[in-house]
């Protein structure tokens, strides 16, 4: 079953785009405009994760979160504030992850991907091909015959089937393995990215998109 | 250096000077009067010493009977004269003038220093036989009044020398100066301390005051002082107090209009994020995915275009009341119908897609405004009502005399909006129903830019309203001449 993610924001816009960018990775997306109504939606239905707004019309969302608390499901908060306070008020408050706006669609979605995996909502199994992809056991084989990829390697490879089909830049890839941004460091990228390439036999699937980066494609 | 210690030392300076500076002159008035007395009095007693010497050697020649007592008779009977007159403190030497003969009566030795006083000897020749002639002098650490004459006796001329020793005179002397040294220095501290500690307490409300100064300085300007003490102190407790007054007024004005502002910084931050935030994410969407369909792009695009109109008029808006707030106004005195046809066009194209008929009332009156503000203001009216107005509504706009002022009202048959709405109109950023607003490309400034205008033409601005029914919104302002 597909992952369902429930979005409150009140600006149709913006409510758009991020179904859209949660869509390429095939998550399921209900929209509501207002606090009240979300929060009633909420507690009926089980959602995996919930994309909050703060500012809402009615009830905001720290008052959101705090009645939906009992449900204990995952809550990222999308805000155009930047104060830290309110950083720290919505992480106290139990939220998983603060993006501030505005934000590239790929960064929500690995934000996304992170606290699912933390609640193991991800599929601990991936396949792709004849490649399959154990995440607990952090093994890979090709053919039913056991590939060797160096950890970083193996994130590698994982990121990119987490994110099929969509253009990775060299500095989200660096940014989500590495957990740095560092625009000298890209060569460590090309250089993982080719190894994970000839490894699994991915030269034709695992394409360097010129100017842009990579992309795995289906 | 503290005003205490300064005190402290000035005082204490100036009346050691005083007290040891009289003392010291009544002292020394005192100790040459002594002297003179007792140089006198040693006078008198070589006078009769000498006479006495004078006597007995007559007294002698005449019960031998002789016409001449030898020289050495003479010093003979002089020097046992003079050891039976000479005591601890007085001594005695006669010596004949010629040179080369001895001397007599030189029993104690004391007689050296009469050696060295040859200018002392010299006058004592010079003047002759019937005076007497005293010096003070200084010999191994003691003093001595030494006293010199003539004395003839036997066709002899001998010159006579008696010392008294004025050594305790000296340093019962010495002992009162350094007596009344020790009592001045005394008697300064003890004043002084005295001073000191009086200019210690009067100067308490000073330090009071200080560390309320210290307070308000610090930031603490909600600190009063208390209205106590001497009436010097009173004054400047109450000078203080006036100034940490008007400090603390200050402060709150401009902590508001920060906090204001800050606000303002917010809301905006916040507008411009929201279209920014679907604009970069769609961008970034057209970018990073693989397959987009003609129908996707449509959209995307779509929305990447509302949303950014969104940012062009919320910027031509802020820029409008940037520019409201710091130019300088050009009032002239205008026709109020004359402003009105003008701006009848401006608005027109407000009214199509809604089918809105605007009706126009205006009086034959004048009104000194900045024209481009004012209709700018009128403008802004206008859209806010043709925004609230259903389809095939209708707007009326009045410009009429009321007593001195000159009214414009606009008024429509729209949503309305609530008492707790109202309230908040004039904030910037704020908006009454977003989701409607924001669809009308509204940026939440107009009533903002509006109370802004009507501030600086010091007109006011009024609405009355309520939900379902309409709104009303009216502007105020002195006819005629110059506001």
């Amino acid at each position: 079953m597909a992952i369902q993610i429930c979005i409150v924001e009140d600006d149709e816009s913006i409510a758009r785009m991020i179904e859209a960018a949660l869509s390429i990775v095939g998550y399921e997306c209900e929209i509501y405009g207002d606090g009240v109504q979300a929060t009633e939606q909420i507690l009926k239905y089980n959602y995996d994760l919930i994309l909050l707004d703060i500012m809402l019309p009615g009830i905001d969302g720290f008052e959101v979160l705090q009645r939906i608390r009992s449900r204990e499901i995952p809550v990222i908060f999308l805000t155009a504030m930047q104060a830290v306070s309110d950083k720290v008020k919505g992480l106290k408050l139990g939220a998983e992850d603060y993006i501030v706006k505005p934000f590239e669609a790929v960064e929500l979605l690995a934000r996304i991907e992170v606290v699912l995996r933390r609640y193991h909502k991800t599929q601990t199994l991936l396949t792709y091909e004849d490649l399959e992809i154990n995440l607990e056991k952090h093994s890979i084989t090709k053919g039913g015959v056991p590939v060797m990829l160096t950890p970083k390697e193996f994130d590698v490879i994982v990121f990119f089937l987490q994110n099929m089909d969509i253009a990775i830049t060299r500095e989200r890839l660096l940014a989500a393995i590495w957990g740095y941004e560092f625009e000298g460091e890209s060569r460590t990228v090309d250089i993982h990215v080719q190894q994970v390439r000839r490894k699994l036999g991915l030269q034709h699937r695992l394409i360097t998109l010129p100017k842009l980066g990579y992309r795995l494609e289906k | 250096m503290r005003l205490w210690q300064k005190i402290f030392l000035i005082s204490l300076i100036c009346i050691f000077i005083a007290v040891e500076g009289t003392a010291v002159a009544v002292s020394w008035t005192d100790f040459h009067s002594t002297i003179q007395r007792e140089e006198s009095q040693a006078v008198t007693m070589h006078t009769d010493l000498v006479n006495g010497m004078v006597g007995q050697i007559l007294y002698e020649r005449l019960s031998q009977d002789k016409v001449l007592l030898p020289p050495n008779e003479v010093l003979e009977i002089v020097e046992k004269r003079i050891i039976s007159h000479q005591s601890s403190n007085r001594q005695m030497a006669v010596f004949p003038l010629q040179k080369g003969k001895s001397t007599i009566a030189d029993t104690s030795g004391r007689f050296e220093l009469l050696t060295r006083q040859t200018n002392f000897r010299r006058e004592v020749l010079r003047r002759g036989k019937d005076e007497c002639l005293t010096l003070i002098t200084e010999d191994k650490g003691n003093i001595y009044c030494l006293t010199g004459s003539l004395a003839g006796m036997e066709g002899q001329t001998y010159e006579v020398y008696t010392t008294m020793d004025f050594t305790d005179l000296y340093q019962a002397r010495q002992k009162q100066l350094h007596l009344i040294g020790n009592l001045s220095l005394g008697f300064a501290i003890t004043i002084s301390a005295i001073l000191m500690l009086f200019v210690y307490l009067l100067l308490r409300p000073l330090r009071e005051i200080n560390h309320s100064l210290q307070k308000l300085a610090g930031g603490n300007y909600n600190t009063r002082l208390e209205e106590k003490g001497n009436q010097e102190f009173q004054i400047l407790a109450q000078n203080v107090n006036t100034m940490a007054i008007a400090t603390e007024e200050h402060v709150n004005r401009l902590r508001l209009i920060a906090e204001e502002r800050k606000q303002f910084i917010d809301s905006f931050a916040h507008e411009m994020k929201t279209p920014l935030t679907s604009i970069m994410g769609f961008a970034d969407i057209l970018r990073v995915k693989r397959s987009v369909s003609d129908a996707q792009r449509q959209e995307y695009a779509d929305i990447i275009v509302k949303e950014a109109n969104r940012l062009k008029n919320l910027s031509g808006k802020i820029l409008e009341l940037a520019t409201t707030e710091g130019t300088q106004l050009e009032f002239e005195i205008t026709s109020a119908k004359k402003m009105i046809d003008e701006l009848k066009v401006a608005v027109r194209p407000l009214f199509h897609q809604k089918h809105i008929k605007l009706r126009i009332h205006c009086e034959d009156v004048t009104v000194c405004v900045d024209r481009e503000l004012f209709k700018s203001l009128l403008y802004n009216l206008i859209d806010n009502a043709v925004k609230a107005s259903k389809e095939q509504g209708e707007i009326r706009l009045r410009c009429i005399q009321q007593s001195e002022h000159i009214v414009f009202s606009v008024e429509d048959d729209g949503i309305g909006m609530t008492k707790e709405q109202l309230k908040h109109v004039e904030e910037p950023f704020y908006m009454a129903d977003k989701s409607r607003s924001r669809k009308a490309g509204g940026a939440g400034l107009g009533l903002a830019l509006c109370a802004e205008i009507v501030k600086r033409h010091q007109a006011s601005l009024t609405f009355k309203s309520s939900p379902g029914i309409g709104t009303t919104v009216q502007v105020r302002i002195q006819g005629g001449e110059n506001p």
